[in-house]
């Protein structure tokens, strides 16, 4: 599971998040959601390890990013908004590579990564360099790669952007699978309609704080809106300009 | 305001505000990159003038006036063929291969704007190196003479006019084999290097041992002077920017002005056409590098994974993986090994052939001259290497650092894994080279070990310095190795990378020279000397490995991205 506990990053004088806790647990779909330049990215990075806190300290399965990187980041995987990968590469060669990477035996290896292409459909084109890839292509294949090593805890920054209506519906199905595995998810998007079908809770993040979290009931009871995800989102981010 | 003044407008922007944010973050940067700039800058030009002061003192005064014009000749020959070559790679990756291209042919801006806006970028980051390595030449050149302004403003004159001229032919190479012979490009990059090379070693080759003469120095003066026969042809303009030079210095400013008024000419001359190639390529070339798909598939299982897992099964599993993926990256991309083989193509070509030059009969002190001057071409040549392939490793990871960032490994392991393939890459290729040297020189063996040992040590130094010098300054948001090159932490470490090799080739030629050339001491003096020089050289090779790797390594720890 994640804890974030008064989590602050700073960039010079600019405040991205500020005082921000939240504990994720085990086989949650936690979706985070906000306006452009909310702290989301920021945040998730932070969780992943590639954006150290300017204060407060972050955990991911009880143990500290900042001071046991590697055993935090050997129980989870991250999906980043790019999916920007080695050109010269193919996707066979960049999944062998992560399944190496996180020390995943060569036979499970080779058996998942022959799971992997069939459910992500990857098996015309995943011998090509990856710089003939589409984005949606690119995505799938970090998508498989994400699942690889079974992670404990998958971080997944927009993981819908740039997918067909097919393969979006297959990574929403795939990300509550996992979930029911006990595989925690946390997960940033703008697509209000997939946080509301897949979270457990959901948060609306403004200007680096938390304006609002909960399951969907409470969501409605926080912003005294008896409606869909999105009228609330929009009548809790009201006024922000961003 | 027409298309190409919006488009100098967004650069002029771009540029003031780099500059202003250089300035006002990064003082002690501009300061200590200026420094070292000057101080390289004067150290090339008394290295010229000392070479130059050198050979007119050697009993060569005779032919001194040739000498000098023929290496004005070649060197601007050579530097034409570097500059044409890097400007087409430059404009390659600007016209088809940037981000922003398709951007700019979405917006109504004439393809003829475009080319204009990326040339001006092409061209300032191809030629800067061009100035710096002329200049001090010039200078060295002027002083040896006692020239006057006139030569030194006129050979500034010179210098920008003669700029546009490799630069426009790389371009209109990048675009006509770009749009015409997209799925040979591999094929005919190897096919025009490999005739490159051929050429060279033709021409190397040709040069016939000379007959009995006066004495050794007039004898290796003709040699010379034959072998560069080629690059005194009149229509070749590295002879009309050398003849200009000299007509400049001698007073003859008609003379100089007919040839500058040439280069100038066909300088835009050239630009006219690749403007006018421009207008139908730009577009025709984009569409077609869109369009093209390799069939060539990758399991994973090839020759790369094969021998990387085998060769390097003592490092552990994940760096390997990290020299593996490196290996590939660069085996695959013909614009990387491209430069690669043409850098020490040359090199192997010419030491290949010392024999033919009649090298190997020579007395001790001109064949320990000569080894000096190729172990000097042989680290110079790994100098420009670490700036240009090994300094760009890390940044090259750019966007892609997600996926190395989030293993669970300590980040120091992506350094040593980058020093370990840099490191021993260069080691092997210039050990080879020293070693081929040494056995066509037949150099006594004392020599031989002293220069593959002094060749260790700047191979140690060097990636050390361009792995730590690359981790501290990082580039993450540009893909093109050029562009990451000349940026501030390219130039200081091709500064300081130059600096390092010359500090270490000056402790292992002193004592050599005062032995064989001086007979300054005896054997067992020149033991003595030969381990205090070979001590230093461990200590400046392992500081210039350790240093930068040490606050490289802190560096990646604290990387944000």
């Amino acid at each position: 599971m994640i804890c974030i506990e008064k989590v602050r990053k700073e960039y010079g004088s600019k405040v991205a998040v500020e005082e921000l806790s939240l504990t994720i647990n085990a086989g949650e779909l936690f979706a985070f959601l906000g306006p452009n330049g909310a702290g989301k990215t920021t945040t998730i990075k932070m969780v992943c390890g590639l954006l150290r806190p300017s204060a407060g300290r972050i955990t991911v399965c009880g143990h500290d990013v900042a001071t046991e990187p590697i055993a935090a980041k050997a129980v989870m995987a991250y999906v980043p908004d790019q999916p920007f990968l080695y050109d010269k590469l193919s996707g066979m060669e960049f999944l062998n590579f992560i399944g190496d990477m996180y020390g995943v035996p060569p036979d499970e290896r080779m058996k998942e990564i022959d799971r992997m292409v069939e459910i992500f459909d990857m098996g015309g084109w995943c011998k090509e360099l990856t710089e003939t890839y589409s984005h949606g292509m690119k995505q799938r294949v970090v998508l498989a790669a994400t699942l690889l090593h079974h992670p404990k805890v998958i971080v997944l920054d927009e993981p819908l952007v740039g997918l067909d209506p097919h393969t979006a519906r297959l990574v929403r199905d795939i990300l509550k699978n996992e979930a029911k595995k006990g595989t925690t998810i946390f997960m940033s998007t703008h697509v209000i309609p997939i946080a509301e079908d897949t979270a457990d809770r959901i948060a609306i993040l403004m200007n680096g704080r938390i304006a609002a979290m909960g399951p969907m009931d409470e969501l409605r009871r926080q912003s005294k809106v008896d409606g869909r995800l999105e009228e609330i989102f929009f009548k809790i981010t009201e006024g922000d300009g961003t | 305001m027409s298309d190409y003044a919006v488009l100098v407008r967004l650069q002029g922007a771009g540029l003031r505000n780099r500059v202003s944010q250089l300035l006002m973050t990064s003082r002690f940067k501009v300061a200590v990159i200026a420094i070292f700039s000057i101080a390289f800058w004067i150290s090339l030009y008394r290295l010229f003038y000392e070479g130059m002061h050198f050979v007119r003192s050697v009993g060569a005064q005779s032919y001194f006036e040739e000498l000098m014009a023929g290496m004005f000749y070649v060197f601007f020959f050579a530097l034409s063929m570097m500059l044409t070559f890097s400007n087409a790679i430059i404009s390659y990756t600007s016209f088809y291969k940037s981000k922003e291209m398709g951007f700019l042919l979405a917006a109504p801006v004439r393809p003829e704007s475009i080319f204009l806006y990326k040339f001006s970028e092409a061209i300032a980051f191809s030629s800067w190196a061009f100035l710096f390595l002329a200049t001090p030449l010039m200078a060295a050149y002027g002083k040896l003479y006692g020239a006057g302004p006139v030569f030194y403003l006129g050979g500034m004159a010179f210098f920008v006019a003669y700029m546009f001229m490799p630069a426009a032919v790389g371009a209109i190479v990048a675009m006509l084999v770009t749009t015409y012979v997209p799925r040979t490009r591999k094929g005919l990059i190897v096919a025009v290097i490999l005739a490159a090379l051929i050429f060279t070693g033709s021409v190397v080759s040709r040069v016939i041992s000379a007959g009995p003469a006066a004495n050794v120095d007039v004898r290796i003066a003709m040699e010379i002077f034959e072998s560069i026969g080629f690059s005194r042809n009149p229509l070749l303009p590295s002879y009309w920017m050398g003849k200009g030079l000299i007509l400049l210095r001698t007073g003859d400013v008609r003379g100089a002005g007919f040839f500058l008024a040439l280069i100038a000419a066909n300088s835009l001359f050239l630009m006219a056409v690749a403007h006018a190639v421009a207008s139908r390529l730009i577009p025709k070339g984009w569409f077609v590098s869109q369009g093209l798909k390799s069939g060539r598939r990758y399991s994973g299982k090839g020759l790369i994974d094969w021998f990387g897992t085998r060769l390097l099964a003592g490092l552990r599993p994940q760096v390997r993986l990290i020299v593996i993926k490196d290996v590939k990256s660069f085996v695959r991309d013909p614009v990387q090994w491209s430069q690669f083989l043409i850098f020490f193509g040359l090199l192997a070509i010419y030491f290949l052939n010392l024999r033919s030059f009649g090298y190997d009969d020579r007395s001790l002190f001109w064949k320990n001259v000569i080894a000096q001057m190729n172990l000097l071409a042989t680290s110079l040549t790994l100098a420009t290497f670490s700036s240009r392939f090994i300094f760009p490793q890390l940044s090259l990871e750019g966007r892609r650092f997600w996926v190395i960032g989030m293993v669970p490994m300590e980040r120091d392991q992506i350094l040593f894994g980058k020093l370990t393939l840099c490191f021993t890459s260069s080691l092997f290729i210039s050990e080879f080279l020293i070693v081929m040297s040494s056995l066509m020189l037949k150099t006594p063996l004392t020599i031989a070990v002293m220069h593959s040992v002094t060749l260790f040590g700047i191979c140690l130094g060097l990636a050390g310095l361009s792995v730590g010098l690359g981790a501290i300054y990082p580039s993450f948001n540009e893909d093109n190795p050029s562009k990451i090159v000349a940026g501030f932490g390219g130039t200081l470490n091709l500064v300081l990378s130059l600096a390092f090799v010359m500090t270490v080739l000056t402790l292992q030629a002193v004592p050599c020279f005062l032995y064989f050339g001086r007979q300054a001491f005896g054997p067992g003096e020149f033991r003595l000397w030969i381990v205090l020089a070979m001590s230093a050289i461990a200590a400046v090779s392992l500081a210039t490995c350790l240093i930068p790797m040490q606050m490289g390594l802190k560096a990646i720890r604290k990387l944000e991205v």
